[in-house]
């Protein structure tokens, strides 16, 4: 028997497996062609054009008032001061409207929500993960966190407040201070939980073969959390991620609905205040910057799923 | 080929008994017992059974990974206590990692134990082994990207990289479409006959236990017992154009084995029902 029988070929039907690519041909720019390639931009663009001319139509000519219901120009016109400054306020509702109100609220926003967010992903996974390897810590955290994560979260607000109370501030070391600490930990009690929850959920489900495998060519209980449990989790962990973030959001605006005071209060703060005094074009630019920040952000983390876990992506389809 | 060169056997089962825990029913179900076998070295074993029979729980307490709970079960003289290089494990739906790349989890096995093997050392004997196996050119892709029968092929590179003294295979080809199948069992009948492999292999299929086996044990129902073990006495390669159907031993041997099997499977469904 010669060496060149004892080869396993490759299945049968890719026996000419070769390394060329398949032949790559140009094709012709036709109309059809366009349609196909960029229907979906195409669609988009129509779609929102039509939508703001009906939006403009409708506050002008609609059954509304435009006290409550601004037109699409008055919000762009917001959406503009708020953003970008220089705008002329003369015979316009410019009750909080202020060149630069919105990037200053937003950015109030951001601080708010990006270190919520830091300590809600710092803190979850390693409980999740923890919970997830000891049955111990489980028997544990898990009362508390079930509970709590399937608690509606404002109903805590109450204690949150005798406890720590609505303003003053929180420093740390000189290095940061955080105004209103209420606010980040309502943020933080709506977004920790589904890192908690998913990251656990991963490491509960890896798949008992992978592990067996692991465990038959030699791994030791280290080597089987990190080999394989963990990328495991990994996906799970995204997901996690991923929910926690837009929820990470209503906690934001809600935070701020409930503790806004009388400076910059962010954006939540902004839509609740603006449509308090009825400045409804500014509280609908204000929405709209919300809405875009989440769209960028909900996209965005999708984006870093398919990068972490290609493999997830097989599964789904 | 029993051991009739005088060696000793390199696996000795004695009365062996073992089962598993059924948490959410809380009570201990006894999987097989009273299980005494032998297998020489070289020797390619085939075990038979319905479902449920505890041949899969056989061979994780050869793998290391399940201690019996009465008998005794030695490897090359010595008691098996936990997982060892010199054995090694195909698995029904492959186990691989899906994160890793067909050369990442070749190299598997090399990075969980420290076997002695430079990382060079590593990198070509995983490369040869992936060539072996028909994999040549596939290093790079992953477990997605690759076909049930491509996957396995990965699963078998991953136990016999690091040359092990016995394969376990558990139901290696069951998962697999018939035709992927038949060509993966002619494949590792030539693997095995070159390499003199010993392998422990589970199947449902009669006809893959006759095409592939030295031996035959047919295991009862649960609790699983040895009811009878089979001696195979075909040349090889069998599966070469119609050598093995065309054998006369061939109707006689399914006919028989098919007898052993039908009153435990018929068996197990009263059982289950």
């Amino acid at each position: 028997m010669t060496k060149e029988q004892v080869r396993f070929p490759v299945d049968a039907g890719t026996e000419d497996y070769t390394d060329e690519p398949g032949r790559i041909q140009d094709a012709k720019w036709t109309a059809a062609r366009v349609w196909r390639k960029s229907r979906f931009a195409i669609i988009t663009i129509i779609n929102l054009t039509v939508f703001f001319i009906a939006w403009e139509l409708i506050a002008r000519f609609g059954p509304f008032n435009q006290l409550v219901f601004p037109t699409f120009s008055d919000t762009m016109n917001s959406f503009k001061i708020g953003w970008f400054g220089g705008g002329n306020l003369e015979g316009f509702n410019n009750r909080l409207l202020a060149d630069f109100v919105i990037v200053q609220n937003f950015m109030e926003s951001l601080k708010l929500y990006s270190i919520s967010m830091v300590i809600s992903i710092g803190l979850g996974i390693p409980i999740g993960l923890m919970m997830g390897a000891s049955k111990w810590v489980d028997a544990i955290l898990s009362p508390y966190v079930w509970t709590l994560s399937s608690l509606p979260r404002i109903a805590i607000y109450p204690i949150l407040v005798m406890m720590i109370g609505i303003a003053g501030s929180w420093s740390f070391f000189g290095i940061i201070t955080l105004e209103d600490p209420i606010q980040y930990w309502v943020v933080i009690l709506t977004a920790i939980f589904p890192v908690i929850i998913n990251t656990w959920a991963g490491v509960k489900t890896t798949e008992q073969s992978l592990i067996n495998a692991a465990k038959v060519f030699g791994a030791s209980r280290t080597q089987l959390y990190l080999k394989v449990v963990l990328p495991y989790t990994l996906p799970f962990v995204v997901t996690g991620i991923q929910l926690s973030l837009s929820r990470g959001l209503i906690g934001v605006v809600l935070a701020e609905f409930l503790t806004g005071a009388q400076r910059l209060g962010g954006v939540g703060w902004l839509i609740f205040r603006s449509a308090a005094v009825f400045n409804a074009p500014l509280t609908y630019a204000a929405l709209l910057s919300l809405a875009i920040f989440a769209l960028v952000l909900v996209q965005g983390t999708r984006a870093m799923e398919a990068r972490i876990a290609p493999w997830r992506q097989q599964t789904k389809a | 080929m029993s051991s009739g060169d005088g060696k000793p056997p390199l696996i000795v089962a004695e009365n062996l008994t073992c089962g598993y825990e059924l948490e959410r029913e809380r009570k201990l179900l006894t999987a097989l017992t009273g299980i005494s076998l032998t297998v020489d070295e070289g020797e390619f074993l085939v075990l038979v059974g319905p479902s449920g029979c505890g041949k899969t729980t056989f061979i994780n307490v050869v793998a290391g990974i399940i201690k019996p709970w009465e008998g005794t079960i030695t490897f090359d003289g010595k008691p098996i206590v936990g997982t060892g290089s010199d054995r090694a494990m195909v698995f029904q739906d492959y186990a691989i990692l899906p994160w890793r790349t067909v050369e990442q989890n070749v190299l598997l096995p090399f990075e969980l134990r420290d076997l002695n093997v430079s990382k060079e050392e590593a990198k070509q004997r995983a490369h040869k082994i992936i060539d072996d196996v028909g994999l040549a050119g596939f290093e790079n892709s992953f477990p997605h990207e690759l076909s049930g029968g491509m996957k396995q092929r990965v699963g078998i590179a991953r136990a016999m990289v690091t040359q092990p003294r016995v394969l376990l295979a558990d139901e290696p080809f069951g998962a697999l479409d018939a035709m992927t199948r038949e060509v993966l069992q002619r494949q590792l009948e030539t693997l095995v006959m070159e390499s003199k492999q010993t392998v422990i292999f589970i199947t449902h299929s009669i006809d893959e236990a006759i095409a592939l086996g030295d031996r035959i044990a047919v295991i009862s129902n649960r609790p699983g017992r040895i009811r009878e073990i089979v001696s195979v006495d075909m040349d090889r390669p069998r599966l070469a154009e119609g050598e093995l159907t065309g054998h006369p031993d061939y109707g006689k041997l399914r006919e028989h084995l098919w007898d052993l099997v039908k009153d435990e499977a018929l068996g197990a469904k009263v059982d289950a029902a």
